[in-house]
C-alpha cells in the first residue's frame, strides 16, 4: 500500500476511535442504576466503559507508534527497548494500586 | 563565540568535548564534593561526640545531615564512577569517544552547576533540612518556608537532567560504537556494570524528576499533591522510592564492576564466573524496581503489599550472593598482588558482605519495625555506600591513575592510606550497629542514654577515615610530577585500555582494534607518521573527531548549562518565605529572563555550530545495527519520558482513587474542548508524517506546507488549551490551588503543554532551515527525529484526553 494512503487510513481510524470515545460517555450508567443496558442485552458498567476508553486510548497510541513512529518497520530490538519503558511505568502503577487496594 | 579570547589552557578545559578530559573533570569535581560532604560529616560527628553538645544548632545540624547525604549520593558516588566511565569505557570498547561528545560536555557542566546550586542553598535562608529522602509533607511550604529548599530542588532537577543526558549518551555509545568483533560478551565487567547502571538510571531518575516537579509546584503554586490526605506522604514515598531503591544499586554497581576487573588483574587469571556476575547484576537491576515498598513497611501499606515486598527484597539479595561468591572463588589459591587497588577492592568486598547481610535483616517486617530510623540503618547503608562503593572507587583511582597520567603513585603511601581508611571506617561505622536504639537525624542526646561511648568511638573513627584521605590527595598530587613513568601497562592487565600509551593520545586509537572470537584484540598496521599519532598533522580521523584537543572544542555546552543554572535560580530564589501567603510564586524575573535569553542564544549557537560526528562503519553494534545513533538516542530519551509521564499520570490515579468524590464527566471540562484538542493534535501527527514523506521525495513545497501546518496546529492546540485554562480560572472556583482535581489537571496538562511548546520551537527551527533548502531527499533525518518526538507528545495526549475529560 502507498505509504500516504496508509498514513491517511491510520488517521481515519484515530479520528474514528476518538469519535467513539466521545460518544461512549453518553452510555455511563444513570445515577439510579449501576449499569446501562445496550440494545437491551449488553450491560455496561462504569468500570467496563472506563476499560473500553483506556483500551481505545491504548490502541490509538499503538497505531501512532507503529505507523507514524515507524516502530512496525524498525528492528524488533528497538520496539523491545520502548516496551521496557512501558513495562516499568505499568509496574509502578500496578504496585501502587495494590497498595491502595489493601490500604 | 571565539575561543581565542581565553588562554588556551583554560579554554581547553572549559570547551573540551574529549571524553578523557571530561572524565578527569568529573573525577576532580566529584572529589571536591567528596571533601565538602566529608567536612559536613565530620562536623556532625563532632556534634555527636559528647552528649548535650551545642557545637551545631538543631537547624544547622539538620541542614548538614541533608546536604551531606544529597551531595554524597548525587554529586559524589555516581559522578566519581562516571568519571572513570567517561575516561575508560571508550578505551575498553575500542571507540574514539562517546557518541555525542558535546552532549557529554553539557552533562558535565549541568552536573557542576547543579552542585553549585545545592551548596548555594545554604545562603538562601537555610539549605534543605529534611534528610536526603525529602519526606513529604515536611517539604511543603507550610512546614519548610525556606527558599533554600527550592534552590536545592533546582540543583536536584539540574542533576537529573545531566544524568539523563549521560544515560542516553553512554547507552548509544556502548550499543553502537564497539570495536569490530567486540560483542557484548567480550566486554569486561566494568562496562557491563556501567551499562546496567545506566539502564537503571534511565528508568529510575524520571520518577525522581516527576516527584521533584510535583514538589516544586506544591511549594511554588500552592498545589496539593503532597500536602493532601489523598496524596500526601504515601504518594511521595511511592514515587521517591521507585527511584530511591534502584539508586542504591546505581551507586554500587560501577564499583562492583571495577572491583571484579581489578581482582582479575591482580590475581592474573580470568574472573571466576564473570558471566554469572554480569547476569546477577542484570537480575538485581530488574528486581530493584519492585522492592521499593520495603522502605514503607512502617507506613501501614497493608499485609498483601508487605508480603510482596518482603519476598522481592529477599529475592534481590540472592544475585548479590552470586557476585560475592564469584569474587571470593576467584581468590581461592590465587597469588594476589596486593597493590593498593587490590587492597581497596578486597576491602570493599569484605565491607559489602557486612552491609549486605545487615540489609537482609531489614527485609523482615518485624525487624524493620524495630530498626527503622535508627543508627543500625545508618551503619547498614554506609557499609554499602562508603564501604563498598567509595572504597571500590578509590581502588579504581589507584588502578587507573597510571593510565590517566602516565605516572606511578607511591605504593607504600597508598597502602598506608588503605589501612588507615579501612580501620577508620570500621571504627566509624561498626559502633553504629550497636546504637540500634538511637534514632538517626537527632542533633544531640542526653548523657543517661548510654550512647556516649559508642558515639565518641564513632567520631574518632570518622576523623581517622577523614584524615586518611589526605594521604590520597598528597600521594596523587605529588605523583603527578614526581611519580616514575608507568609505561602503558604497569599491572599487566588484559583489557583494551592498557594496550594504549599512558596517557592515551587524544584520539585514543591510531587504528581501531579488531576483536577475535576468543576475545583477544589485534591492531592493524599503522601508517606511522612522525607525530606518532598514526595520522598526518591536521588530518581528521574515524568519526570526525580531531586528534588535536583544540579542534574538538565547543563553547556551547558550558553556556547552555550556565543559562539553565541562571534560569532555575531565577524561578527559585524570588519566592517570598511567607507561610501565610497561599500562592507564593514570584520568580526573580531578571534572572529568569536572562537565563531564558542566554539559553535560546546558546541553543541556537549549539545547533549552528559545525561539529559533525560521523558514525563509524563496520563497528559492532548488535542489537541496534540498523538504527542510527541519533535515532537510538531519541528513542532512549523517549523511554525515559514514558516513565516521567507515567509517574505524573500515576500520581493523578493515586489522588483520584484515594478521593471520596471527584467531579463528574462534563461538569468541569467541556468534552467538546478536549475533543477539539485531540483532533488538532492527531491532525498535527498526520502533517508531521507528511513532512517526512515530502522530505524523502525531495518536495520542498510539500515539506514547507507540512511543517507550517504542524506549527499552526500546535499553535491551535495551545490556544484552545489557554482558552480553557482562562475560562476555568475566570470564576475563581477552579484555580491551580483549588483542590486535587484542579491541581492534577493543571499540572499534568501544563507539563504536556510545555512539551507541545518545545515541539513548536523545533518546528520553527526546521522551517527556517527548510527555507534554506535543507532536509530534502537523503538529508531528511532531522525531520524524522522531530517526528518521533512530536508523535510521542501526541500519544501522551491520547491518554490525557480520556483520563481528564471522559472518565
Amino acid at each position: 500500500m502507498n505509504t500516504t494512503y496508509l498514513y491517511l487510513l491510520v488517521f481515519a481510524i484515530l479520528v474514528g476511535s476518538t469519535d467513539i470515545e466521545v460518544n461512549i460517555v453518553a452510555l455511563y450508567p444513570p445515577a439510579s442504576s449501576s449499569v446501562t443496558m445496550l440494545f437491551g442485552i449488553i450491560a455496561l458498567s462504569y468500570g467496563l466503559i472506563v476499560s473500553i476508553l483506556l483500551g481505545l486510548a491504548g490502541m490509538k497510541a499503538l497505531l501512532i507508534a507503529l505507523f507514524y513512529q515507524h516502530l512496525k518497520y524498525e528492528p524488533r530490538s528497538l520496539s523491545s527497548w520502548v516496551l521496557i519503558g512501558l513495562v516499568m511505568a505499568s509496574l509502578l502503577m500496578s504496585l501502587v494500586f495494590i497498595q491502595l487496594h489493601v490500604h | 563565540m571565539s575561543q581565542e579570547i581565553l588562554p588556551a589552557r583554560l579554554s581547553r578545559w572549559l570547551f573540551t568535548t574529549n571524553h578523557k578530559e571530561i572524565g578527569i573533570l568529573y573525577i576532580i569535581t566529584s572529589l571536591f564534593f567528596f571533601v565538602a560532604a566529608g567536612l559536613l560529616a565530620l562536623t556532625m560527628r563532632s556534634q555527636l561526640s559528647v552528649p548535650d553538645n551545642n557545637l551545631l544548632s538543631p537547624e544547622l545540624y539538620n541542614q548538614f545531615v541533608t546536604v551531606h547525604g544529597l551531595l554524597m549520593i548525587f554529586w559524589v558516588l555516581s559522578p566519581f564512577a562516571f568519571g572513570f566511565a567517561n575516561y575508560i569505557i571508550p578505551l575498553q570498547i575500542g571507540a574514539r569517544d562517546l557518541a555525542f561528545p558535546r552532549l557529554n560536555a553539557m552533562s558535565y557542566w549541568f552536573y557542576l552547576v547543579s552542585g553549585a546550586a545545592m551548596i548555594m542553598s545554604f545562603a538562601f535562608g537555610g539549605a534543605p533540612d529534611l534528610g536526603w529522602t525529602l519526606y513529604s509533607p515536611q517539604t511543603s511550604f507550610q512546614f519548610t518556608p525556606t527558599i533554600g529548599l527550592n534552590v536545592g530542588a533546582a540543583g536536584l532537577i539540574l542533576i537529573v537532567v545531566s544524568i539523563t543526558m549521560s544515560s542516553v549518551n553512554f547507552l548509544v555509545t556502548m550499543f553502537k560504537m564497539r570495536a569490530p568483533g567486540m560483542k557484548l560478551k567480550h566486554m569486561p565487567v566494568f562496562p557491563w556494570a556501567i551499562l546496567v547502571t545506566i539502564f537503571m538510571m534511565l528508568y529510575a531518575f524520571p520518577s525522581f524528576l516527576a516527584a521533584l516537579l510535583l514538589l516544586y509546584v506544591d511549594r511554588a503554586f500552592g498545589t496539593f499533591y503532597f500536602s493532601s490526605i489523598q496524596g500526601g506522604a504515601l504518594l511521595w514515598d511511592n514515587v521517591f522510592w521507585f527511584f530511591g531503591h534502584p539508586e542504591v544499586y546505581i551507586v554500587l554497581f560501577p564499583a562492583v564492576g571495577l572491583i571484579a576487573d581489578a581482582i582479575a588483574t591482580y590475581t592474573r587469571r580470568p574472573l571466576y564466573g564473570s558471566k554469572y556476575i554480569i547476569g546477577s547484576m542484570v537480575v538485581a537491576a530488574i528486581i530493584s524496581f519492585i522492592v521499593w515498598g520495603h522502605h514503607m513497611f512502617v507506613t501501614g501499606i497493608g499485609l498483601t503489599s508487605t508480603k510482596l515486598y518482603t519476598v522481592t527484597t529477599i529475592a534481590v539479595s540472592l544475585p548479590f550472593d552470586v557476585m560475592v561468591i564469584a569474587m571470593v572463588e576467584s581468590l581461592v589459591k590465587a597469588r594476589v598482588r596486593l597493590k593498593a587497588a587490590a587492597l581497596f577492592s578486597l576491602g570493599a568486598v569484605a565491607l559489602f558482605v557486612i552491609g549486605g547481610i545487615t540489609g537482609v535483616y531489614l527485609a523482615s517486617v518485624a525487624l524493620d519495625h524495630a530498626l527503622r530510623g535508627t543508627y543500625f540503618v545508618v551503619a547498614h547503608f554506609h557499609y554499602i555506600m562508603v564501604g563498598a562503593s567509595i572504597m571500590g572507587l578509590i581502588g579504581g583511582l589507584y588502578y587507573w591513575f597510571p593510565k590517566m597520567t602516565g605516572r606511578m603513585y607511591n605504593e607504600g603511601l597508598a597502602k598506608i592510606h588503605f589501612v588507615a581508611s579501612f580501620v577508620g571506617f570500621n571504627i566509624l561505622y561498626f559502633p553504629m550497629f550497636l546504637l540500634l536504639d538511637m534514632p538517626r537525624r537527632i542533633d544531640t542526646y542526653a548523657p543517661n542514654t548510654g550512647w556516649a561511648t559508642l558515639n565518641l568511638m564513632s567520631t574518632v573513627g570518622g576523623f581517622i577515615f577523614g584524615l586518611a584521605q589526605i594521604l590520597l590527595f598528597v600521594n596523587l598530587f605529588a605523583s603527578l610530577r614526581r611519580g616514575s613513568h608507568s609505561g602503558p601497562n604497569p599491572w599487566e592487565a588484559w583489557t583494551l585500555e592498557w594496550s594504549l600509551p599512558s596517557p592515551p593520545p587524544a584520539h585514543d586509537f591510531d587504528t581501531i582494534p579488531t576483536i577475535a572470537e576468543d576475545g583477544t584484540y589485534h591492531f592493524g598496521s599503522s601508517p606511522g607518521y612522525p607525530n606518532g599519532s598514526g595520522y598526518p598533522n591536521g588530518s581528521k580521523i574515524g568519526n570526525g573527531i580531531a586528534y588535536s584537543h583544540l579542534e574538538g572544542q565547543s563553547p556551547w555546552p558550558i553556556v547552555v548549562a550556565f543559562a539553565a543554572f541562571i534560569f532555575f535560580l531565577g524561578i527559585t530564589i524570588g519566592q517570598p518565605s511567607n507561610p501565610n501567603v497561599p500562592v507564593t510564586f514570584q520568580p526573580f524575573w531578571p534572572l529568569v529572563l536572562d537565563g531564558a535569553i542566554l539559553g535560546v542564544i546558546a541553543l541556537y549557537g549549539y545547533s549552528k555550530e559545525r561539529f559533525s560526528v560521523h558514525e563509524e562503519i563496520n563497528v559492532e553494534s548488535w542489537p541496534f545495527r540498523e538504527v542510527p545513533n541519533v535515532k537510538l538516542g531519541i528513542w532512549t530519551f523517549l523511554g525515559a519520558e514514558v516513565i516521567f509521564f507515567g509517574v505524573l499520570i500515576g500520581a493523578y490515579f493515586f489522588v483520584r482513587t484515594n478521593s471520596p468524590t471527584w467531579p463528574a464527566v462534563g461538569t468541569l471540562f467541556e468534552v467538546r474542548s478536549g475533543f477539539a484538542m485531540t483532533l488538532v493534535l492527531l491532525t498535527s501527527s498526520l502533517t508531521a508524517i507528511m513532512a517526512l514523506v515530502s522530505a524523502k521525495i525531495g518536495s520542498r513545497n510539500g515539506l514547507m506546507a507540512s511543517l507550517l501546518a504542524t506549527f499552526g496546529l500546535g499553535v491551535s492546540f495551545l490556544y484552545i488549551k489557554a482558552t480553557e485554562w482562562i475560562s476555568l480560572g475566570a470564576n475563581g472556583v477552579f484555580s491551580v490551588a483549588n483542590g486535587l482535581p484542579a491541581t492534577s489537571y493543571f499540572i499534568t496538562t501544563g507539563v504536556h503543554g510545555v512539551h507541545v511548546f518545545a515541539g513548536m520551537l523545533m518546528t520553527f527551527y526546521l522551517l527556517v532551515n527548510t527555507l534554506k533548502g535543507r532536509y530534502l531527499k537523503g538529508d531528511y533525518h532531522a525531520i524524522e527525529h522531530f517526528g518521533l518526538y512530536w508523535h510521542f507528545v501526541d500519544i501522551v495526549w491520547v491518554f490525557l484526553f480520556p483520563l481528564f475529560y471522559l472518565i
